[in-house]
């Protein structure tokens, strides 16, 4: 018995060093121009991240394996939905063990509070030496810099863009209504008005017998409806803004807050809006496309065809020039003469290496890699002559099973997934309607971008910590009862500023300012 | 030890119980030291600096503090007031069924919504008062009734909680009591009988005072959970237009401790709710010692 254990013990004692042994004995290759890293030994790297597509078998998604050909590295996913991520990143980092070795860091570690701790490996002298796609992303997004480097000059991240300065949320119309009808489409907030009181003197416009129609209705995801206050000039999903000087300002407490809530609530007294936004669930406005109950919302502009098949199934935007279904349609003009929607922070994903990575360099040159251009379209679309190839005139010709994309065809390769760094574009895929392109060539030009996250001075982070938490749960509670009526904001913006301030909306102005200031 | 043999296998019956409580609640009880400490993730529970009570002070001094102790203690308060007697009350009525089918049929039908999942709970609350196509609200409607955004009404959040903890508990609840209810000697009925007693007075005079201790000491467990709303159903209920009456401690915790990564500050105000739950279990035992024979200790 003993000399079994002594065996026993003899046998781990040397896996145990040779698989040290193995570690340490990984070389990187780079080949092409893409840089693609290939080890010399087959490793496993583990990743722990989010997925934007409901997808979360790594296993399927096709896309990420022919990227990753011939790399000599294998992909251990864990992947969860990006409702509940935080959670399960949260816990898992905190911890401290069982840690993956690349992990979405979701929130970006504002606070420094991973890290602080030592839970990630700085990457500059990786950067210096392997950041060839790195250097190219940087030139064309720099605030990305600020992003991705601590205060004290560490380079922490690597990043995923999204990049929706031509068309990113919109107002959309059902256009077979507006056409039918007579309505003209809006081009400002006022003939936005004079719209949705004619959808609603239509009554039962789908003529199933129920009052069950909305004008303009919105679900839960509260930044769609925040998006119709770019025409005040509000960027409310951030809550601040920067002007043209440079100096940011707070949006909640803004006077122009206080007209866009008076008008929300006119929308909504008045039955031309719902009420219960905040709790519509987005699966019950799916249902609501559907049931043709809906007269216009705001979106996201890519998935208006998605919307417009509910509405209409199996109806070809392309064929109507994008002019049926549910339209997307360009800003709106406030009262002040702002026009303009503001974007999502392009910096949208952090990826870090953490303490526990045995080659935190190859780690390094895998997560570069997948910021190389032609791979940031492979994770989209697949590799060329797989979903998609060049015709003659060099036009990209999609396969039929890619542009029917039935039962998720497209997602399930994992088109869409952001579960590594990369790039999203709009219409980054298959058909761009060209009633889309003629729009997307105006919308960028009244985009703007929001305030970009950055890494700021401990102090600012104490400050972000005290009062962030609290404001967010006072402005949102108040704007919900603000729309609905059930509080005054005419009768109580002086008290509401006051309470606000009192709350710390000039402290965070200062966060937010600091980090315009580091942006630069 | 010829007593611990012959008890042997009821201890090795236990044994799994006493592991669980052990394994999962006394172990991780010096992690409570994390609530008075600057804790440094993954640097294990004992690193950071020491900064005594500064939590607690940071979470009484926060403007939603006191508001978030009301919701919680009010909405424990009406489910302990509303769904403790209920399921007493049906385990009375089920155990007088008299036709042994119905009163099987009866009691499953009752347990099912236990085993309903509090997420597909919400969701189907949600989809039943959608103001626009839920059938509640068309039942509504049909009446001559106005639509409501009952979901987004914060007066209406706390019946709708209240409303939905009975809907899924009571029957599993009232198995306890049935079984308390089935072991009562079935003599004291039948001389009541001969002393002309009426149903009523039956169940008064015999039933309830002989499952006396079983009320009591669930009474004192549920008060030791007085403090501690689920979080996750108040969660997927809850909304910004719902905060008022919603906005419990521990999902003001989430948002303040959980995603701005203050472990400290999460552990600190989960331990005040625990000392308060605590708090109340020591003084209901306490009373309940003194007026009857049934407590805990």
């Amino acid at each position: 018995m003993k000399k079994l254990v002594a065996l026993l013990l003899a046998f781990a004692l040397c896996a145990t060093m040779a698989s040290f042994a193995m570690a340490d004995e990984v070389e990187i290759v780079y080949t092409g121009e893409a840089n693609k890293p290939i080890v010399s030994s087959p490793i496993t790297l583990k990743i722990l991240s989010a997925t934007s597509n409901n997808v979360y078998d790594w296993d399927s998604m096709r896309y990420f394996r022919e990227a990753l050909e011939g790399t000599n590295i294998t992909i251990e996913a864990e992947l969860y939905h990006w409702s509940n991520y935080a959670d399960v990143m949260t816990t898992r980092l905190a911890a401290g063990v069982d840690m993956p070795d690349i992990v979405f860091v979701d929130g970006n570690d504002a606070d420094g509070a991973f890290y602080n701790a030592g839970l990630f490996v700085p990457m500059n002298e990786y950067a210096e030496e392997w950041g060839f796609n790195q250097k190219k992303f940087l030139e064309q997004y720099p605030t990305m810099k600020g992003a991705i480097t601590t205060a004290t000059g560490d380079q922490i991240f690597l990043p995923y863009v999204t990049d929706d300065s031509d068309l990113g949320r919109c107002l959309m119309i059902h256009y077979k209504l507006f056409e039918d009808n007579g309505i003209q489409i809006p081009t400002t907030t006022d003939e936005l008005y004079d719209a949705l009181k004619v959808l609603k003197e239509l009554g039962d416009w789908n003529g199933n017998g129920l009052a069950d129609e909305t004008p303009f209705l919105f679900c839960n995801d509260i930044y769609m409806l925040y998006q119709l206050g770019c025409a005040w000039g509000l960027n409310l999903e951030t809550g601040w803004h920067v002007n043209d000087e440079g100096i940011v300002s707070c949006d909640w407490i803004d006077p122009a807050y206080k007209d866009f809530v008076v008008y929300l609530n006119k929308l909504a007294s008045e039955g031309l809006m719902n009420d219960d936004f905040a709790t519509v669930t987005s699966d019950q406005q799916l249902a609501g496309f559907a049931a043709d109950i809906i007269g216009a919302t705001i979106s996201w502009g890519g998935c208006s065809a998605w919307f417009s098949d509910l509405l209409e199934p199996g109806i070809d935007l392309l064929s109507v020039g994008g002019r049926g279904g549910y339209m997307n349609i360009d800003a709106l003009e406030g009262p002040t003469g702002e026009k303009c929607f503001y974007s999502r922070d392009v910096f949208q994903r952090a990826f870090a290496i953490t303490r526990d990575c045995k080659y935190p360099e190859v780690a390094y040159c895998l997560l570069d890699y997948m910021l190389n251009d032609d791979i940031v379209r492979t994770v989209w679309i697949g590799k060329e002559n797989g979903d998609w190839s060049y015709d003659a005139d060099g036009n990209m010709v999609f396969t039929e099973q890619y542009i029917l994309n039935e039962d998720n065809y497209q997602w399930n390769n994992g088109a869409n997934a952001e579960v590594l760094p990369g790039l999203q574009k709009t219409f980054y895929r298959a058909e761009t309607p060209e009633a889309y392109t003629d729009l997307q060539k105006t919308v960028g030009d009244h985009t703007k971008r929001p305030i970009g996250f950055a890494f700021v001075a401990p102090e600012y982070t104490e400050k972000l910590n005290t009062y962030k938490a609290d404001f967010d749960t006072y402005v949102q509670e108040s704007f919900n009862a603000f729309v609905k009526g059930t509080r005054d904001v005419e009768a109580e913006w002086d008290s509401y500023v006051e309470y606000c301030k009192a709350l710390g909306a000039d402290e965070l102005t200062s966060v937010y300012q600091a980090r315009v200031d580091a942006s630069k | 030890m010829k007593a611990w043999r012959r008890d042997c296998p009821l201890y090795l019956m236990a044994l799994p119980a006493v592991l669980f409580y052990i394994i999962f609640c006394y172990v991780p009880m010096p992690g409570l030291v994390v609530s008075f400490k600057e804790y440094i993730p993954g640097s294990g529970m004992f690193s950071g600096e020491w900064v005594g009570l500064r939590w607690f002070d940071e979470f009484f001094r926060s403007p939603f503090a006191w508001r978030t102790i009301r919701n919680t203690f009010l909405l424990a308060f009406y489910t302990l007031l509303f769904s403790f007697p209920i399921p007493i009350i049906f385990a009375v009525v089920v155990t007088e069924i008299r036709n042994m089918k119905i009163r099987r049929i009866v009691q499953t039908v009752s347990y099912i919504p236990y085993f309903v999942s509090t997420v597909v709970m919400v969701g189907m609350l949600k989809s039943f008062l959608d103001m626009r196509t839920g059938i509640l609200t068309q039942l509504i409607v049909a009446l001559g009734g106005q639509p409501h955004d009952y979901m987004g009404d914060a007066n209406s959040f706390r019946f709708l909680y209240v409303a939905t903890d009975i809907w899924q508990h009571f029957g599993f609840n009232s198995i306890i009591y049935i079984a308390a209810i089935v072991g009562i000697d079935p003599t004291l009925y039948e001389a009541s009988k001969l002393d002309g007693i009426k149903k009523f007075q039956e169940v008064w005079y015999i039933t309830i005072p002989m499952i006396r201790d079983t009320i009591v000491i669930l009474f004192i467990l549920a008060l030791g959970s007085l403090m501690s709303v689920g979080f996750e159903k108040v969660y997927m209920m809850y909304s910004p237009a719902t905060y008022a009456t919603a906005d419990v401690i521990s999902t003001y915790v989430y948002r303040k401790g959980i995603e701005s990564h203050n472990l400290g500050y999460a552990t600190a105000v989960g331990m005040f709710n625990s000392v308060i739950n605590f708090i109340f279990v020591f003084i209901a035992n306490t009373m309940c010692r003194r007026v009857s024979n049934a407590s805990l200790w």
